[in-house]
């Protein structure tokens, strides 16, 4: 096995030997230690192979021994050579090709942008192009590890980007940060989101404005942010000389508090008394039709088994060749059944009416507890459909700060 | 002389148990099938042709006939020879 590749590699010659006696060359290799191999008798010659690093001494034995030498043939890697100058155009379209493909994949081809949400792709990129990352660009160019830092200082919302070359592809990846939801640091009231009527009142700073069962209208101040200075009744003046001291400036607080009142929401639902519904079943047809520039075969399928209502799909594979168009079509015919279902008055109140809360209920969002639910019944009796209206009390906080604008001026708007 | 030198190797060879293919120079032959044959310890090739093949040896020479006989490996020492191989012969 090995010999034969080491044979291929330092190059195989098939000589013909022509004399009186052939044998007589055979036994004067083999005492000067030329390895032969594939001995034949060829007519009155005899053919061998011999390794091309010993055909010199090969032929000295012929011109000592008078005998003839002629080379036959040659193969193994040192005549792959010759063959390699006769194509020699061939061979450098190989290498330029190679030289080519070697350069293109010198630069970058395509920028990828993930791992972002809120931030724009366009802006990432715009800021990596801005680097030396972009369509085009020369790897060598532009740093890795530099981009990403120039990267992150120029976007504020990034918390990490890696830029990760991966042939002809950047890929930018980031995160971003998680920022906490501004807070309202400066002085300010809460006030009504929603209508309702005040529950229960939990001031943490501030001043109440409202008590329970007061009715509130939105955007009214439920918490005061400004509290001003009261007399206290247990503290006697000592008196009342100075006049400055009734006249005290009242103090801005960031009113803080929880305030839940009742709110009412009303929601909307319908039942039909009678209602037709299609549902598809497992039943189905599959014709298979060849397309040819000439006639449409139909390869798969029998039109024997005819649904009365069917849903039918059709997919068509056709590629534009000179002659024509050829293609496959693939039709599937799904069969449909009809189903009527009639309700009684009462069951199509309870469908309405679920229907209804879980209107409502995708509207009703947070922390909230359902009070009481009340429902009335809005269409006649005679009608096909039943409509019910659903008016759903619940108790939920309608807080909401809201900064004391400072150009207000004057007392009487403090309230 | 040269067979009382040829004796004493032989018991030399005997008494310590050592092939006699190495210290007698003797020939070696394995047959493999009819296609096959392998000839150690071989002195040259006397006469070779398609049919009949003659091997000179330390002692005599060995005659293979058969049918399209080629030497497929030929190596100073040994040989391998392939063809469809009928006869072997010693001949002193």
């Amino acid at each position: 096995m090995m010999n034969k590749f080491f044979n291929q590699i330092s190059g195989i010659i098939q000589v013909n030997i022509k004399g009186k006696k052939p044998e007589k060359v055979l036994n004067m290799a083999l005492s000067r230690g030329i390895y032969i191999w594939g001995v034949k008798k060829v007519n009155d010659n005899i053919e061998f192979k011999v390794r091309s690093n010993s055909i010199e001494a090969l032929k000295n034995i012929g011109d000592e021994s008078n005998h003839e030498i002629e080379i036959i043939s040659k193969e193994g890697l040192p005549f792959l050579t010759q063959v390699l100058k006769r194509r020699l155009g061939f061979i450098t379209g190989i290498l330029i090709f190679i030289l080519a493909l070697y350069f293109m994949s010198a630069f970058v081809w395509f920028v990828e942008v993930s791992g972002n949400k809120y931030i724009k792709n366009e802006q990432i990129i715009l800021t990596a192009a801005k680097y030396g990352v972009y369509q085009g660009a020369p790897k060598w160019s532009f740093s890795r590890t530099k981009v990403e830092e120039s990267i992150l200082k120029d976007i504020d919302s990034l918390a990490y980007v890696k830029v990760d070359i991966r042939g002809v592809k950047a890929n930018i990846e980031v995160v971003e940060k998680v920022l906490p939801k501004s807070d309202i640091t400066g002085p300010c009231h809460i006030v009504a989101t929603k209508d309702g009527v005040i529950e229960e009142v939990l001031v943490l700073e501030g001043r109440a404005n409202v008590k329970k069962e007061d009715v509130v209208v939105k955007g009214d101040i439920l918490i005061s942010g400004v509290i001003i200075p009261e007399v206290n009744p247990y503290f006697v003046v000592p008196e009342l000389e100075d006049e400055e001291v009734a006249e005290e400036e009242p103090t801005l607080v960031r009113a803080r508090g929880i305030v839940k009142a009742k709110v009412w929401y009303e929601g909307y639902g319908e039942c039909q008394l009678i209602s037709e519904k299609i549902n598809i079943t497992d039943n189905k047809v599959t014709e298979i039709f060849l397309i040819t520039p000439w006639q449409k075969y139909k390869l798969k399928g029998d039109n024997k088994r005819n649904f009365a209502l069917a849903e039918e799909k059709v997919t068509i594979k056709e590629v534009n060749t000179p002659i024509g168009n050829v293609g496959l079509i693939k039709i599937v015919r799904q069969e449909k059944v009809k189903n009527i279902k009639k309700y009684s008055e009462k069951e199509a109140t309870n469908i309405a009416k679920d229907k209804a809360i879980s209107n409502l209920n995708n509207k009703l969002k947070g922390d909230i507890k359902v009070n009481t639910i009340d429902m009335e019944v809005l269409s006649a009796p005679s009608d096909l459909i039943l409509r019910v209206k659903v008016s759903m009390e619940v108790i939920e906080d309608i807080a909401e700060p809201e900064p004391i604008s400072m150009e207000w001026s004057g007392k009487d708007k403090y309230n | 002389m040269d067979k009382r030198r040829e004796a004493i190797s032989k018991a030399m060879a005997d008494f310590l148990e050592i092939p006699k293919d190495l210290v007698l120079d003797l020939p070696k032959v394995t047959v493999i099938g009819q296609n096959e044959l392998y000839l150690e310890n071989h002195k040259g090739i006397i006469e070779y042709s398609l049919n009949r093949l003659r091997v000179n040896l330390s002692r005599g020479f060995l005659e293979i006939e058969g049918k399209d006989l080629e030497i497929s490996i030929l190596m100073p020492e040994e040989m391998k020879i392939i063809g469809e191989i009928s006869v072997i012969k010693y001949v002193d």
